[in-house]
């Protein structure tokens, strides 16, 4: 069967009533619980599990699949109007989507993330449909020393995503690697810091520290400050991008709809490294990099098609191997066990209807988002215009309320406090705040990377060379190091 | 008099309608019982319990709905502090599985198997070995004589630290005299997607967790670590046949808090007996490539008692325990 056959197939599946019901259902759930600071789709889908018992598998998977992309639409919407972000791979989308709210752009920033969403979202399910196979092949490709380097690239490149210090950027990073040491140590199972508190020894969940250091944190600082709302009260009419808004987003939108996609695909990765990957590589191929972090439309456009696309990649892993690309996916593949279907590579030829039903419905779905989330921009555009005496004690609920939904516990809560009042230093000294999230994401995979890499090669460090992809990402590295000092040395020559 | 008539009538009315004569009047169970497990969504443990929770309902074994509760993190260490403290609860049922018993004995949690309640044991995984389908080692001798050939020749991709993987390699070293190369992954998942890469060279699991890889021909199974050769795959030798004395299988089952009151636990030892007579759940047996291992009350509990201190043991022995 050829895939022009394969996707008829699909869409006549997805098509039926009961079908279009679920992913409009999923779209819509995805899109609160995106909106809503905390609750993310992993925790939303296990939520659902037990309800999806009756239901035909196929109609379950598409409202599990549209719950986890329409809630990466959703994340995007507290990140531009209060600098909070909704999920973890949104946190890259507060950097300019919140200047551009605070310079009366809200409406722009949101409809440019709704609308770069939708077209990496599309694109990913293309990508998905024709080269999920190959693809596949590619990922196995990547072992141990690959991911060690991949990473080392995404530390890199995190130092020149914050403001204008370096050095400050370099302080957040280590910040957030020293909290990633807290834990199981990977090879020994040693505990580490963990000061006989059991929570911690699985680590510091990077939700908590994100609610904790964005949304209280950003309470905390507000709370000082009276008269913030005026700025926010201008101009809310200009709603609609503009073509030269649009000129700006299509490239970054593109890019990250490709690098979301690729990353995705990698098992373990996901959507918040896509994100930052795509920040990342905005920031230097753009002609203007002071603008980024000052409201440039680029900063929104491209992370958030990369947090988008990267669902579609997480789910040729899943379909053609059997294994999850992320904890969301993870979940789906519990599920899939659990109506009876075995997740693995036979999937694609023995169970067609409910492989093909779910791509096309992904179509589908990604359009009811655009059209769910359009109209919805005014809307959440003029929430600014609540006094923060009504709204930040709101923020609160929802922050406690998301951080307690993890693991039902008030250790977390108390921890997304402490992690408030370090949010609360970190702006006060303006300290940029993502690095600190980003490095606690890729601390312990950085690590565990080259412990395995090390083990590998029986401790020798050349495995890193001499493997043709992982070579490849420390060029990479050497690359992202040059390009501040070429430019430096640039600036000196004309002054 | 009248009012007296109704005021007796008022007062039998709310005594009815009070929960704690509903609760002295009423059979067991009549609320929702909290199903604990301590893996994520998604994990083993975690699905385990799901289709556990989802059988009971089906066959109507249980009037009351089971609730699956994850309470994941530290390997099983915060679904055991929950439990523990619970004590004469009867309506909180735990899933244990090998990594509860692994912390059950680590000491890091200050609750040991007095604190529980063993109700059942379900189901026994088996371990096999797998490898990738073009490794050019056919069966057991070839693998050995290929580990062999340097030190730490040949690599285990490991998904759980101290786990049935763990103790199966590490025996298999002591029974052969080679040994292997360990890297750890962080979940089974990700050691599977190494095999499948190339990047490791074997992995030790539950052939449930493969099935997929097995079927379409990427991965291969050289023997099984079992004392009889599984009714799912009986081609496929015990490394016991191979000349290779190990063996490893790992008891899932259920425990509750203790001091579970007596009727309550011959309650669901008699519940989970009648589903395992069931044909939905032979069906479950078959597809997940597990071993039926239903076991009351005291034969579970002797199984335990027997069980930690030897894996305490074990876990001495691979330095994941400091002699204190």
């Amino acid at each position: 069967m050829d895939v022009l056959q394969s996707i008829m197939l699909g869409f006549s599946i997805a098509l039926t009533p009961t079908n279009l019901f679920y992913a409009f259902f999923g779209s819509l759930v995805g899109t609160v619980i995106g909106v809503l600071p905390g609750i993310g789709p992993l925790c939303t889908i296990a939520m659902i599990l037990p309800t999806t018992f009756g239901m035909n598998p196929t109609s379950a998977m598409i409202m599990m699949a549209a719950v986890y992309y329409g809630a990466q639409y959703g994340g995007s919407t507290t990140s531009i109007l209060l600098n909070i972000p909704g999920e973890s791979a949104s946190v890259m989308t507060t950097l300019d989507g919140y200047q551009m709210a605070r310079q009366g752009r809200a409406g722009v920033a949101l409809a440019t993330a709704a609308i770069s969403s939708f077209i990496a979202g599309t694109i990913s399910v293309i990508g998905l449909m024709l080269l999920a196979p190959p693809l596949a092949k590619i990922a196995l490709k990547f072992g141990p020393p690959e991911y060690f380097s991949l990473m080392l690239l995404g530390l890199t490149t995190i130092v020149f995503l914050g403001g204008r210090s370096i050095v400050k950027s370099m302080v957040s990073i280590i910040l957030g690697l020293l909290l990633g040491i807290v834990g199981l140590d990977p090879m020994g199972g040693v505990s580490r810091f963990t000061l006989d508190q059991l929570e911690l020894m699985d680590g510091i969940n990077f939700i908590v520290v994100v609610m904790g250091v964005f949304g209280i944190g950003e309470v905390l600082v507000s709370a000082e400050e009276k008269m913030k709302i005026s700025i926010l009260k201008t101009k809310l009419s200009g709603l609609i991008p503009t073509l030269k808004d649009c000129k700006e987003a299509t490239g970054a939108t593109l890019r990250g709809s490709v690098i979301g996609f690729f990353i995705g695909v990698l098992p373990g990765t996901g959507a918040t490294i896509a994100s930052f990957l795509s920040y990342a590589t905005e920031k230097m191929v753009s002609k203007h990099p002071e603008k980024f972090g000052k409201g440039a439309i680029e900063g929104v456009a491209g992370p958030e098609a990369a947090n988008n696309a990267a669902v579609g990649g997480a789910m040729v892993p899943l379909f053609t191997l059997g294994i999850p690309g992320s904890g969301t996916t993870a979940v789906m593949m519990g599920a899939m066990m659990m109506w009876g279907l075995r997740p693995g590579p036979l999937l694609f030829v023995q169970h067609q209807d409910f492989i093909w039903g779910i791509i096309a419905s992904m179509y589908i779905g990604n359009v009811m988002l655009l059209i769910l989330n359009l109209p919805l921009v005014p809307l959440f555009a003029s929430m600014l215009r609540v006094p923060y005496s009504i709204l930040y004690p709101f923020i609160l609920v929802v922050c406690i309320t998301g951080v307690y939904s993890l693991e039902n516990s008030m250790f977390h809560v108390f921890l997304m406090f402490l992690f408030g009042i370090v949010g609360y230093l970190v702006k006060k000294l303006d300290f940029p705040p993502a690095p600190i999230v980003l490095a606690l994401i890729l601390g312990p995979m950085v690590e565990r990377a080259i412990y395995q890499s090390l083990t590998m090669s029986h401790g020798s460090l050349s495995i890193l060379v001499t493997r043709p992809f992982s070579a490849s990402f420390l060029v990479l590295v050497l690359i992202v190091l040059a390009i501040p000092v070429i430019r430096w040395s640039k600036e000196r020559r004309k002054a | 008099m009248k009012i007296s008539k109704v005021f007796t009538l008022l007062i039998l009315t709310s005594m009815v309608l009070s929960p704690a004569f509903l609760a002295a009047a009423g059979p067991y169970p009549e609320k929702t019982i909290e199903f604990v497990t301590h893996s994520a969504p998604g994990g083993g443990s975690d699905i385990f319990s799901r289709h556990i929770a989802n059988l009971m309902e089906k066959e109507k074994l249980v009037p009351v709905p089971l609730v699956v509760v994850n309470k994941s993190g530290g390997s099983g260490a915060i679904a055991v502090a929950y439990v523990a403290p619970k004590a004469g609860d009867s309506y909180t049922i735990f899933a244990t599985s090998p990594g509860i018993y692994a912390t059950l004995v680590k000491g890091e949690v200050k609750a040991s198997i007095v604190d529980f309640t063993p109700i059942c044991s379900l189901i026994e995984d088996p371990n096999v070995l797998v490898v990738r389908a073009d490794a050019p080692y056919k069966n057991v001798k070839e693998f050995i004589a290929e580990a062999r050939k340097k030190r730490k020749g040949l690599s285990l991709g490991l998904s759980s630290l101290g786990g049935g993987d763990h103790a199966i390699a590490i025996k298999m070293g002591e029974a052969t005299g080679v040994e292997f190369n360990i890297v750890s992954f962080k979940q089974g998942t990700e050691a599977i997607m190494a095999i499948l890469g190339g990047h490791v060279d074997f992995g030790l699991g539950n052939p449930g967790e493969t099935a997929g890889q097995i079927e379409s021909g990427q991965l291969r199974v050289l023997a099984t670590a079992t004392d009889r050769r599984l009714p799912q795959m009986p081609n496929i030798p015990t490394l016991k046949e191979e000349g290779i004395d190990v063996s490893y299988t790992s008891i899932r089952g259920i425990i509750g808090p203790k001091d579970m009151p007596k009727d309550v636990v011959k309650y669901w030892e008699t519940a989970f007996q009648k589903l395992t007579q069931t044909q939905s759940w032979k069906k479950y047996i078959e597809k997940e490539k597990v071993l039926d291992a239903y076991k009351g009350s005291a034969d579970f509990g002797k199984f335990l008692e027997k069980e930690l201190p030897r894996l305490r043991g074990d876990l001495v022995g691979f330095g994941l325990i400091k002699k204190k």
